[in-house]
This record gives structure tokens, C-alpha cells and sequence, in this order.
């Protein structure tokens, strides 16, 4: 709960440990000027709940949790300068925001092994 | 956008593509159930590297990614002929379009493929002869064109394929001889002719092929993700830090600077690392061993050697220069028409751990040395005309007696048949009992043949009168020279 404070904090790694519980959004919330944020192989559960302004994040790598529920619609105006986004081995469901084309600096985009559905036609365009 | 991987989900509809994403290099969308044709905007991305859509859905055509390396359309429901556009993908060195319904010949143009390394054409209805395009695919390690209905000979150009590793022709209609130039192909580990109907003799010369086991040959294609980005960024997120040293140490390996990357021993190594392509595109090879396919990737390939040619029309004897190959780890030449014997150089495979022999008609005894093979796991030799004992130590106290049925002439303790005296170690427990069986029958045919003289006589007394009185007045005389002889000891 220190990470409250920590407002300067651009980079934070947390992977690899056994960390459970819900997703931590507030870390997006309270640190405004976090670019990177490393959250994978650990057993985080709930939702991935967005800040609720624009977040400078430019690296997000939250797999192999348990992470679920649908994207929320916004999130490519949320994040719209992230450029790595692994949201792969979660329990992702649903379509996909139409929001996410709009993510021009996008370079990598995993979301393999998710249980994602719908069609693709209008996101990509 | 450069890399998108939406694969192992439930998207569906068309393939959304992707007038945005102009610089695309890697796209995944394998394991979902996409369907419907490609969209037009995807003829643009002739920057796209690896395009993996197998297990989906129907592509019509794929011709204008000049620059891909890698091509897999696997396990759909393609129908029909390879368009001659495909040949345009002249860079392609992996083109995987097995599991299919594709037929027709393979389109002359595939002479273009001059970087192809692996060719998976198995499981479709190809037809024709093998054609002579493909043996300007000098660079091929890997050949599968098994199930489907190509016919004629085992083309003589298959020298040319100098590097070929892996030769899987298997369920075919393949007539005419095995080539001797087929013995060209000496770094041949796996070769698959089975269930063809190739003729005439094993060639002797198939002792050239090395059926020999590789260490750290990479079998991993994707060609160079990391090699090829000049982003640095990128490089360490696709290879974690548990991988890098790793990958760092191959490098080192002499001769293998080559896509080592994704070098497969990494993935068998390294589970946790699960990063694009390192696990991703491992080659995998199918084949039959101890009677049942498995299918083979990663270092399990390179430790792999076979050779399988059953179910053809072989004849001739097995050439005893088999013997030298000390590397194989599978040998199959059941259900031919092989004559002759067991060669004893058999006993030089010292690697073996499957020979199956059965279904021809092979005579002569099994070489007791062969109980020198000790990694031999299965052995087979049923339904042949082999005579003699069978071994029963080291290894072949394993086999039981479904190895051996079918051969009139075999004898020993594994299927309760006990060897005559000619044979060189008669089983000392036994002899007991085999003189208690002769004698059951010499009681038999005794009691047999005493019935059979009594009713014989009776039937002769009761056709014949004259014979009939002759023979009463001969026993009333001896009865009466006996009482006669009695009375007169008696009364005496």
C-alpha cells in the first residue's frame, strides 16, 4: 500500500511472484507517470479496471494471471500512446472495444489463450 | 503495428484485415474459428513475415506476401488445386498445407520455392507423379507428402535433395524399385515408404544413408523475428531473462548460428518461456515406431532415426549391409514378400529398439545373437517360415509368443513347443515330460491297432462261411488238444 506514494514511479515489476487479489487499478490510478507495468506470472483475479483519465502507460504485461471479464470499451482512449500491451493466459471474455484500433503507437499486441470472441471486421479498418 | 497474435480464442467471422496495420511483420490468428475469404486489404502487407491462420479457415488466395518465409494453412477445409499464385511467395522456407482436401498436381511453378526447407503436403488428395518441380528444392531438410495419391516411381532426381533429413512418402500409390539413388541421400535420419506399392529388391546400398542421431540441430523455423528487428525494445521482451543466457550458449555450438533463436531445446528446456516464436514454430515430424505413430519435435527429433517400408511388395532377401546401420532406432519391413534369412550383421544394431520383420516369408533361425541388442523394446516376427529355437535371454524374455505365431517351424519355451534333439541347448527342465507324452501315445496306438485286428478278423469270419468253419474247427482242435494236454497233466 506504499506504492500510494510513490507518484515519480515510471516502472514497476512485480512478475514472477504469487501475488493474488484483484487486479491492483488503483497502481494506474494513484501514479500518474508509470510507463511500465510488469504483472505477469502472479495470480491476480477481478477485472482490468482503467484509470479513469488519460494514462500515459506505454507497456503493459499482465499474462498468465486470472485476470477476466470483458475490455472495457474505452481503453484505447484510456492508454493512447501504449505501445506493448500482453494480455495473454487470462481469462479475457468477449469482444473486443473497437477503441483498440485507435491505438496508433501500438507496435505488439498478444492476447492469445483468452476466451475473446466476436468478429473482427470494424477494428482493424 | 508490428506484431498482433489473437490466437487460442473464439474470434470468428472474416479475418478482419487490416488496412491500418501497414508495417504488420507477425500475424497469428491460428485457433479460432475464423471464416469466409481474406479481405483485399491484406494484399498489402508484403512485409508480413509469418502468417499463421491453420486451424481456421478458407484462404483463396495468399500470392502477393512476396516477403514470407513461413506459411502454414493446416487442418482446414481447403479444397481444390494450389493456385499458381502461391508460387509468387518465393521466400517462403516453411509451407505447411497438410491435413487438407487439396488435390490435382502440385503446380509446376514450385520449382520457385528455392529457400523451402520444410514441405508439408501430407494428408490431402494430391495426385500425379511426384513432379520433377520439386527437385529444384535443394535447400529441403523436410519432406512429407504421405496420404495422398501420387503414383509412379520414387522419382531418380531425389538425389538432388542432397539435404534432406527427413523423407516421409508413406500411402501413396508409389510403384517400381526403390532408386539406388535414393542411397544419395546420406544425411537421411527418418524415411517413411510404407503402405506403397514399391517392388523388387531393398537396395544394398542403404547402408550409405546415415540414420544417424543429430545434437543441437536446430528443427525450429520462424525464420529471424529478433534478427531482423533492429529494435532492441522489442528483443528483450520477446526473450525473457531465463531464456537469454540460453540462447546466448547456443550460440557457441559450432555450425548451428543459424536460427538459433528458436533453437527447439529451448522450448523443451525452458517451459516457462512461452515468448512468439522461440516454442512456437518447432517442426514436428510423424512416424511409426513400436506400432503406433508419435510424432516428434524439438531434440526428440534429433535423437529420432527410422526406416519404414512395410506394407509394399518387397522381395529378395534383406541385404545384411542393413546391419550397419548402428544408429537406427526403428526398422520396419513387414508385409512384403522378403525371402531368405535374418542377416547376422543384424546383431550390429546396437541402437535398435524396434524391428518388426512379420508378415513375410523369411526362413532360416533367428540369430541367437541377437540377444546382444539390448535397447530392443519390440521385436516381430510373426507369420514367417523361420525354423529353429528362439532365443529366450537378455531382451527376448520380453517377448512373448504373439512375436512368433505363424511359423510352423519355431520352437522353445515361449510357445510350449519343445525343440528336437538336433538343437544345440535342449531345455534340460523338459525332458521329463517329453518321454511321458511318448509313451501316452505308444499306449494309445496299441489299444488302437488290437481293436481294429478284432473287428477286422470278426469281419472277415462273418463274410467268408469257409473261412468261418476253418477257422472254428481250428480253435475246436487247439481247445481240445489243450483239455486233452490239462486231463492228462492232471490225471496222470
Amino acid at each position: 500500500m506504499e506504492l500510494f506514494l510513490l507518484f515519480y514511479l515510471q516502472l514497476l515489476d512485480l512478475s514472477h511472484n504469487k501475488l493474488s487479489g484483484n487486479f491492483p487499478s488503483w497502481l494506474l490510478e494513484n501514479n500518474t507517470k508509470l510507463e511500465t507495468l510488469y504483472l505477469m506470472n502472479n495470480s491476480f483475479t477481478g477485472t482490468l479496471e482503467l484509470p479513469s483519465f488519460k494514462h500515459g502507460l506505454l507497456d503493459l504485461q499482465i499474462s498468465n494471471n486470472k485476470i477476466g471479464s470483458q475490455l472495457q470499451e474505452n481503453i484505447g482512449k484510456i492508454f493512447p500512446i501504449l505501445n506493448y500491451v500482453n494480455l495473454s493466459k487470462n481469462s479475457f471474455e468477449g469482444i473486443l472495444p473497437s477503441s483498440i484500433g485507435e491505438m496508433q503507437t501500438m507496435r505488439t499486441m498478444d492476447l492469445s489463450d483468452n476466451n475473446f470472441s466476436g468478429e473482427l471486421c470494424s477494428h482493424f479498418h | 503495428m508490428r506484431l498482433l497474435k489473437l490466437s487460442h480464442n473464439s474470434f470468428h467471422g472474416h479475418v478482419p484485415l487490416l488496412s491500418k496495420l501497414a508495417r504488420l511483420r507477425w500475424l497469428y490468428l491460428n485457433n479460432n474459428s475464423f471464416s469466409g475469404e481474406i479481405e483485399d486489404g491484406v494484399s498489402n502487407k508484403s512485409y508480413l513475415n509469418s502468417l499463421d491462420i491453420s486451424n481456421n479457415m478458407i484462404p483463396r488466395w495468399i500470392g502477393s506476401f512476396t516477403e514470407l518465409s513461413v506459411l502454414s494453412l493446416s487442418k482446414n477445409q481447403l479444397q481444390g488445386d494450389i493456385p499458381n499464385e502461391l508460387c509468387n511467395l518465393f521466400s517462403l522456407n516453411y509451407l505447411d498445407l497438410s491435413e487438407n482436401n487439396l488435390s490435382g498436381i502440385l503446380p509446376y511453378c514450385f520449382d520457385n520455392f528455392k529457400y523451402m526447407k520444410f514441405l508439408y503436403l501430407q494428408k490431402n488428395a494430391f495426385q500425379g507423379n511426384i513432379p520433377h518441380a520439386l527437385s529444384q528444392l535443394t535447400q529441403l531438410a523436410s519432406l512429407d507428402l504421405r496420404d495422398n495419391n501420387f503414383f509412379g516411381n520414387i522419382p531418380q532426381w531425389i538425389n538432388r535433395l542432397s539435404k534432406l533429413r527427413v523423407l516421409l512418402l508413406a500411402g501413396n500409390k508409389l510403384t517400381g524399385p526403390i532408386p539406388i539413388y535414393v542411397c544419395e541421400l546420406e544425411h537421411v535420419k527418418i524415411m517413411d515408404l510404407s503402405h506403397n506399392w514399391i517392388n523388387e529388391t531393398i537396395p544394398s546400398c542403404i547402408n550409405n544413408i546415415s540414420f544417424r542421431m543429430v545434437e543441437y540441430e536446430s528443427t525450429a523455423i520462424g525464420s529471424a523475428a529478433v534478427e531482423y528487428d533492429d529494435d532492441s525494445k522489442d528483443k528483450i521482451q520477446y526473450y525473457e531473462n531465463t531464456a537469454i543466457a540460453f540462447i546466448f550458449r547456443m550460440d557457441f555450438v559450432p555450425g548451428n548460428t543459424f536460427h538459433i533463436f528458436y533453437n527447439s531445446s529451448l522450448s523443451l528446456n525452458h517451459p516457462s518461456v512461452d515468448r512468439y516464436m522461440i516454442s512456437y514454430e518447432t517442426i514436428d515430424v510423424e512416424f511409426r515406431t513400436k506400432s503406433y505413430y508419435l510424432s516428434y519435435k524439438g531434440n526428440n527429433l534429433n535423437l529420432m532415426t527410422g526406416l519404414d517400408l512395410s506394407s509394399n511388395n518387397l522381395s529378395g532377401s534383406i541385404p545384411p549391409e542393413i546391419g550397419e546401420l548402428r544408429e537406427i532406432i526403428a526398422l520396419n519391413l513387414s508385409c512384403n514378400r522378403l525371402s531368405g534369412s535374418i542377416p547376422g550383421t543384424f546383431s550390429n544394431l546396437i541402437n535398435i529398439e524396434s524391428l518388426d520383420l512379420s508378415y513375410n516369408n523369411l526362413s532360416g533361425a533367428i540369430p541367437q545373437n541377437l540377444t546382444d541388442l539390448y535397447s530392443l523394446a519390440i521385436f516381430n516376427v510373426s507369420y514367417n517360415k523361420f525354423s529353429g529355437t528362439i532365443p529366450t535371454t537378455m531382451q527376448f524374455a520380453n517377448f512373448d509368443e504373439n512375436n512368433y505365431r505363424g511359423n510352423s517351424d519355431l520352437c522353445g519355451s515361449v510357445i510350449n513347443i519343445i525343440c528336437n534333439h538336433t538343437s544345440i541347448f535342449p531345455p534340460a527342465s523338459t525332458t521329463q515330460h517329453q518321454t511321458v507324452v511318448d509313451m501316452e501315445s505308444f499306449y494309445w496306438s496299441c489299444a488302437a491297432s488290437y481293436v481294429s485286428v478284432i473287428i477286422g478278423l470278426a469281419i472277415i469270419l462273418w463274410v467268408n462261411s469257409h473261412w468261418c468253419r476253418a477257422w472254428f474247427h481250428y480253435v475246436d482242435l487247439c481247445i481240445f488238444y489243450c483239455f486233452k494236454r490239462c486231463f492228462k497233466n492232471v490225471f496222470h
